[in-house]
């Protein structure tokens, strides 16, 4: 059973404090979409300009892998839901351990990625350290990939901070230190972690699946 | 794991399998060879998943109208972005060469 708690200074009610933090963590994800907006726009532009190109950079990703990271953050988002359903009811103990899966799958999507940026590495398609692709369209190639490293390292780094997130909230729940009294934070991350699995969404068939006909 | 667990699990579970089902659309969609039509399908499914997201796991319809109306400038002042980032690419028109 979840224990009273006091609302923090300058908030009249824990309503109040709670729809605070809500509406500010709303007010950073919408800076977060200029954020990312940035990349999206400059591959956009890029893509305007050589479209075939693209094409034929895309075709040199790994679908395979690509897919099943994607599986793994659709699975994640969903742990960090259920969590947070569960939290709401005060069911700490399975709330807790849906939010390790979650930060778990989260690990698993990191991994898989970087092992992908090691494959490319060894097939040299990684601008400014190992670029060996000569064939047709090298340059939009290059710079396709350029823009594959930017967008995907700044999600990595999303990723990371939400996993260390989850863990942290995790491990809070687990010791009964939150809950369905006031689980706001938890909220919060689980939001967060839904934008990190919404830019996914984007970036997968913007990097993976140009035309594979 | 007792029933009322297992009743909490039912929206994030139906959210997943409508997304798994769109990503295999999206699949499908690459390697149909549909010209572009293929973009258009590219944009809209991920429309459609991010629509869900935002709507069942994020709670935008249960939120309060100044949330709804940050959410919503997000987008906006990000097709403004995009849209300026374009329009010089889009609004060019091919010269042949004099010769």
């Amino acid at each position: 059973m979840s224990r009273a708690i006091s609302p923090a200074e300058p908030f009249d009610d824990i309503e109040q404090q709670s729809g605070a933090a809500t509406f500010g963590m709303w007010v950073f994800l919408a800076t977060e979409v200029l954020f990312f907006g940035v990349l999206f726009a400059a591959y956009a532009y890029c893509r305007v300009q050589d479209p075939q190109g693209f094409v034929l950079a895309s075709r040199h990703t790994d679908l395979l892998l690509g897919g099943i990271e994607s599986v793994i953050l659709l699975l994640s988002a969903a742990a960090a839901a259920w969590a947070t359903a569960l939290l709401r009811r005060d069911e700490n103990r399975a709330s807790a351990n849906l939010l390790w899966g979650a930060a778990g799958l989260g690990a698993l999507f990191m991994a898989l990625h970087l092992y992908e940026y090691w494959k490319d590495y060894g097939e040299g398609l990684v601008p400014g350290l190992r670029f060996t692709y000569t064939g047709l369209h090298a340059q939009t190639v290059e710079r396709f990939y350029a823009l594959y490293y930017a967008m995907t390292l700044v999600h990595l780094l999303h990723l990371l901070i939400g996993i260390v997130l989850l863990a942290f909230y995790a491990r809070e729940v687990r010791r009964q230190r939150i809950g369905a009294a006031y689980a706001t934070p938890v909220m919060c991350v689980a939001l967060y972690w839904d934008f990190v699995d919404m830019v996914w969404i984007f970036l997968f068939p913007m990097l993976y699946l140009l035309d594979r006909s | 794991m007792n029933r009322e667990t297992l009743r909490a699990g039912r929206l994030p579970a139906l959210m997943l399998l409508a997304q798994l089902v769109l990503l295999g659309f999206n699949l499908l969609s690459a390697h149909a060879g549909l010209g572009h039509l293929h973009t258009v399908f590219s944009i809209a499914i991920p429309v459609l998943m991010a629509g869900i997201v935002m709507i069942w796991a994020m709670h935008l319809r249960q939120r309060s109208g100044a949330v709804r109306l940050t959410a919503l400038l997000g987008f906006a002042f990000w097709a403004v972005l995009a849209a300026l980032t374009l329009a010089d690419q889009l609004a060019r028109v091919p010269v042949p060469p004099p010769w």
